[in-house]
């Protein structure tokens, strides 16, 4: 055991893991969180909690962590390299692990220009690359960046994400390979819809051998309409949405949309977990958190095992 | 080269707003190259000011005058004796931020105002299209990637491979923006190098950058 | 303003539009005592401080007559100077200066007779902006 987290736990037991994602509010009220969580208990393994997700400026990352400590839950912290440098981030890292933080996701972090604060100074003093390495190095040599040894180390499962949607595609699985050199122990994967092409990818990465080094999260969003759809084909960067899954959500009435976009989601969640080298789904139910029951229930992840 | 463009006219027309003369300097260097600062730039940039003051009934008298350069000492001297000569209110450079910091350095009983924004260090694409090429990290590492900067080029200065966000050759924060590993990676490709961006870049340096505090260079085989 | 006589500066380029002069010339259209005309070997060689400059010195208009579009003898004159006449104009705008002052009409030696419609579209354009206030001050 590298962290000895829930997530990690249920992994290493061969497990189809579950981990559910939780955006921190625009305001200081806790109460939204405990609330949003609440729909999340024994439906998931962890909980991603965003750090300021699309730039814009929320309840801090850390904060929300320990909140779902403090409920009983397993949080896995975002960070990103976009506001910190590497004296925060290695601060940050030692504070979360102090409150009892034992999962870290390393992201480079959506660019600024998207936020609601797109006249900042932006840092990337490291990379998401980079940030692995650093996580690794502080819990495996017990070290800081400058070879200052650590008074009381941190372990952590390390995670980072994988977009098989960006190009240029073919150096898609390097990057994957790249991060699990780093140090990477679970990789969560963009939203799938295009499952062929993510087919491609994770075939390349079984051939690799890259499945066996680490675990790999699917990810999944359901749908809500087929305007949602459209967003997210025409604007979301690095997002692939066929075609076929908005004629079927126009085949159904308005008011039937939001339940035909669960149906597909249950239906993709059944083939990830069919694949060769898919340790888990990873459900992004943006602001839907309270159907993550219905669809872990429907997609046959429930109950939870038990680990430990 | 240095590239800079003009700033807006009225921001221009405000900073002069209680001038009655002023002295207008533009310089042969970077800026005329990249057609912000030379002197048919600094003609034209008179011409305006002296057409809206004209027109409120105001009129301000402008002298043109373009250096060799602004960022040598030698050429600023050679403001002398047309300060000493007549009574401006203030001098506008029409350099590149060197240049009128230059000029204040060396002068201290005069105004001094920029009349340009310093954008980047870059070259011309086409006539009239300048990018960025260069962030002057004082390290440059170029060569591991092809000869194309991410530094500079990729917007989050990802040094190991693009985000997420790439598609299509583009960089998920404009389509005007050609995504640099993207461009890394065909051209690395075709180089038969690929394998070399399957090593992880390490973690970079940044004291060369302006993050060590303002830099200096010291040739003492040159210095007098 | 009754008394207003508009003052216009016109580059023409010697091409073309200076064939559609000499042409309407022949039909008995002649150009209007207040333009100031200037023969100019291509219209690609209007300078931006040459439009500035008129201006400056209170031309109440100041226009470009080009050889039409794929007629210019240096293939890209026109087009330069259409060019240069946005950018002028989009700094006049800035200033504060109306930039229908300033302006470009294609013109070849085929239409000789067109001559008079194009300026009288300038009169009227200019005589309905009333007199450039650089050329009042001027005269104050």
């Amino acid at each position: 055991m590298k962290a000895g987290s829930r997530l990690e736990k249920i992994l290493e037991a061969g497990h189809f893991a579950v981990t559910g994602e939780l955006g921190p509010p625009r305001g200081a009220d806790a109460e939204v969180i405990k609330k949003k969580a609440e729909h999340l208990r024994n439906k998931v393994d962890s909980i991603n909690v965003t750090d300021n997700q699309t730039s814009v400026v929320r309840m801090c990352s850390m904060a929300v962590c320990k909140i779902l400590i403090e409920m009983g839950l397993e949080p896995n912290l975002q960070m990103v390299c976009r506001d910190r440098n590497r004296i925060a981030i290695q601060s940050d890292l030692l504070g979360a692990y102090a409150l009892g933080i034992r999962n870290v996701l390393c992201l480079s972090g959506d660019h600024n220009k998207f936020g609601d604060h797109p006249q900042c100074k932006n840092v990337f003093d490291l990379d998401s690359m980079q940030l692995i390495a650093t996580v690794k190095r502080m819990r495996d040599e017990g070290k800081l960046l400058s070879d200052q040894e650590l008074e009381g180390g941190v372990k952590f499962f390390i995670g980072a994400a994988a977009n098989p949607f960006g190009d240029p595609f073919e150096f898609r699985v390097t990057r994957l390979a790249k991060k699990i050199e780093a140090g990477v122990d679970f990789i969560q994967t963009q939203c799938i819809y295009n499952m062929e092409k993510f087919k491609t990818w994770l075939d390349q990465a079984n051939d690799e051998g890259l499945t066996e080094k680490c675990y790999i999260l699917a990810g999944v969003t359901p749908l809500k309409s087929v305007g949602m759809a459209r967003y997210m084909q025409k604007f979301v960067p690095g997002l692939d949405v066929p075609e076929e899954y908005i004629t079927r959500l126009k085949g159904v009435e308005k008011k039937k949309q939001a339940a035909e976009g669960i149906k597909i989601c249950v239906e993709q969640i059944e083939q990830l977990r069919e694949m060769k080298g898919v340790a888990g789904v990873h459900l992004m139910a943006i602001e839907w958190e309270h159907k993550v029951p219905e669809i872990t229930e429907a997609a046959k992840l429930l109950p939870r095992p038990e680990v430990d | 080269m240095i590239v800079a463009e003009r700033k807006p006219i009225k921001e221009i027309l405000a900073m002069v707003a209680d001038f009655k003369k002023i002295l207008l300097v533009g310089c042969k260097g970077c800026v005329t190259v990249c057609n912000a600062g030379g002197t048919k730039e600094v003609g034209i940039l008179a011409s305006a000011l002296k057409i809206a003051r004209k027109k409120e009934g105001n009129p301000i008298e402008i002298d043109e005058m373009t250096l060799e350069r602004q960022c040598d000492p030698e050429y600023i001297d050679q403001l002398e004796e047309p300060l000493k000569n007549n009574n401006y209110d203030a001098v506008l450079s029409m350099a590149c931020s060197v240049g009128p910091q230059f000029i204040a350095r060396r002068y201290d009983n005069i105004l001094v105002y920029p009349t340009l924004n310093t954008c980047f260090m870059g070259g011309a694409l086409e006539h009239g299209v300048w990018a960025e090429f260069c962030q002057g990290c004082g390290n440059c590492i170029i060569h591991h990637f092809g000869g194309l900067c991410p530094i500079a080029r990729c917007s989050k200065s990802l040094m190991n491979g693009p985000c997420g966000g790439s598609a299509g050759g583009k960089c998920e924060v404009s389509p005007d923006i050609d995504c640099v590993w993207h461009l890394i990676y065909d051209r690395m490709k075709q180089l038969g190098k690929l394998d070399q961006l399957r090593e992880i870049f390490p973690i970079k340096d940044w004291s060369t950058s302006r993050d060590g505090g303002p830099r200096k260079i010291v040739r003492e085989d040159l210095k007098k | 303003m009754p008394d207003f006589e508009p003052k216009i500066i016109l580059f023409y380029c010697q091409f073309c539009p200076d064939k559609g002069i000499n042409s309407a010339c022949a039909s008995n259209i002649s150009m209007p005592s207040n333009f100031r005309k200037i023969r100019i070997p291509c219209t690609g060689t209007v300078d931006i401080l040459h439009l500035m400059h008129a201006l400056e010195a209170g031309a109440d208009g100041v226009f470009v007559l080009a050889c039409k579009e794929g007629d210019c003898h240096n293939e890209t004159g026109n087009i330069k100077a259409q060019k240069r006449i946005t950018y002028v104009r989009k700094l006049m705008e800035d200033i504060g200066l109306e930039p229908e002052r300033v302006g470009i009409y294609y013109f070849n030696s085929s239409q000789g007779p067109s001559l008079k419609n194009i300026t009288q579209e300038i009169l009227e354009k200019i005589s309905e902006l009333g007199p450039s206030p650089l050329g009042l001050s001027e005269a104050a």
